[in-house]
């Protein structure tokens, strides 16, 4: 029962894992620093762990989906991200194959 | 000031990236402790038990250095394996390095063939020869260690063998290195001190050399005071570069490249001067023996397990108490040598 409940959880967090760079990316159309990011996708059930949103958010960045900017005005200097030109098309086309995923792996299972 | 566990647990993280990364990397992690800490500020916890609460949630240091670089799954050994694989090589090579180089000094010396006095030249012939035995034996030992660690993990990564370095506690986190450490005014004395003894018993005045005998009669020195004069130019030259080494060490960091060398010279003339003089048949004093054997009817026991006569003596024939010290002495030299070239070789890294 635990090996059932253990593997349960790897499936759901490999199939989680997938949607996380359309979740962020759609998270990131006004400027967000990491840790707004993951108390907002935490309220909006989508949990993540900070020590996956950071890493992620700088690999992001590094492939030019996302720009950064280290606001550095307030005592608490902090690093902001915003969707890049190339990030939008990136996104856009990732939200219209995840639909259409949906509507074909529903006709599969539920067939 | 920044908390210390703070500190440490960001470099725990970075130490693992590219040097180019870390410094934003190092920010990026101290921003999200911060906002952390700063949602936990009011929560009636110490300011120690927040931090450690706000780690522990963060997880393992590993797992997060793991998530920040982009290690290619279709390799030959991958994380978290391969830090381990790391680990374990380094200690497996330094052991093996070490247990050879120990075993084939004591063949060495034990095996050098008696009977016949060497000149200087004669004795370097044997050192020379020795050291290229010692490097080729050690070197092809370190290519079987190394081969087999690596089959052994390569096994264990592609069968998903699962390791406890995925746990973690706070505590086992890394020391921050310490790369400004300088050798204080203290060591400094010290040295100078002891360096100052034994320029003058051993360089400046031989015939009384230490450790002796006080008979009724007069000082009769341990070591045989001829051999002293000979290797006069050498025991100068090993007070020369300690003392280079001592000045060096105060004012080089720790890490610098000028220490390295000066670490490097002196440990060489060391080990040089050790295998010199103690290599010389006539390195203990006659008359000392003598006097030991009649006066007190004791007998000085070689390296060999017979008793010591005649005192025209090769290697085997050194009282064990000094063969002991002559392989630690050599031994640790070698190990200064090594760790300085470590610690050298990880700040220009640290540097670049």
């Amino acid at each position: 029962m635990k090996e059932f409940e253990s593997n349960f959880e790897n499936v759901s967090i490999e199939l989680k894992r997938g949607l996380t760079n359309l979740v962020v990316l759609s998270q990131c159309k006004e400027p967000t620093y990491g840790y707004e990011l993951v108390k907002s996708l935490d309220e909006k059930s989508f949990p993540l762990d900070a020590n996956t949103v950071y890493p992620l958010l700088r690999r992001l960045e590094k492939q030019g989906l996302l720009r950064s900017d280290w606001d550095v005005i307030t005592d608490k200097p902090r690093k902001y991200y915003l969707i890049s030109e190339m990030g939008e098309v990136f996104f856009e086309r990732l939200k219209a194959q995840w639909y259409e995923m949906i509507e074909i792996v529903k006709n599969v299972i539920e067939e | 000031m920044k908390n210390d566990l703070v500190e440490r647990y960001i470099y725990a993280v970075v130490r693992r990236l590219p040097e180019k990364e870390r410094k934003e990397v190092s920010l990026e992690i101290d921003e999200l402790i911060s906002s952390m800490l700063a949602e936990r500020a009011g929560s009636g916890e110490s300011e120690e038990e927040q931090v450690r609460a706000v780690l522990n949630e963060l997880g393992n240091p590993e797992e997060l250095a793991r998530n920040y670089s982009n290690v290619a799954k279709n390799c030959l050994i991958g994380e978290p394996h391969f830090s381990l694989y790391k680990r374990v090589l380094k200690i497996v090579l330094i052991a093996v390095a070490g247990a050879l180089a120990l075993a084939l000094l004591i063949e060495w010396l034990t095996g050098v063939p008696g009977g016949v006095e060497y000149d200087l030249g004669g004795i370097i012939l044997l050192t020379t020869k020795g050291i290229i035995h010692l490097l080729s034996t050690i070197i092809s030992g370190l290519q079987g260690a190394f081969a087999i660690v690596t089959i052994i993990f390569a096994i264990l990564y592609h069968q998903g063998v699962e390791l406890d370095s995925e746990k973690f506690d706070l505590n086992d986190l890394p020391e921050l290195p310490d790369t400004e450490k300088r050798t204080g005014i203290g060591e400094f004395i010290v040295s100078m001190v002891f360096l100052s003894i034994f320029a003058v018993l051993f360089v400046v005045l031989p015939h009384i050399n230490v450790p002796g005998l006080v008979t009724v009669r007069k000082w009769i020195s341990f070591f045989n005071p001829e051999v002293l004069v000979t290797i006069r130019p050498l025991l100068i030259a090993l007070v020369g570069t300690a003392l280079l080494e001592v000045v060096v060490k105060m004012m080089k960091p720790m890490g610098s490249l000028m220490r390295f060398l000066a670490t490097l010279l002196a440990n060489v003339v060391v080990i040089i001067t050790l295998l010199v003089w103690f290599g010389n048949p006539l390195v203990l004093n006659p008359v000392f023996v003598n006097t030991f054997q009649t006066d007190f009817s004791w007998n000085i026991m070689g390296f060999n397990g017979a008793p010591i006569v005649g005192f025209i003596g090769k290697w085997a024939m050194l009282p064990l108490p000094l063969m002991i010290v002559l392989v630690i002495v050599i031994i640790t030299s070698i190990i200064e040598i090594v760790s300085a070239g470590i610690k050298t070789a990880k700040a220009s890294k640290r540097s670049i």
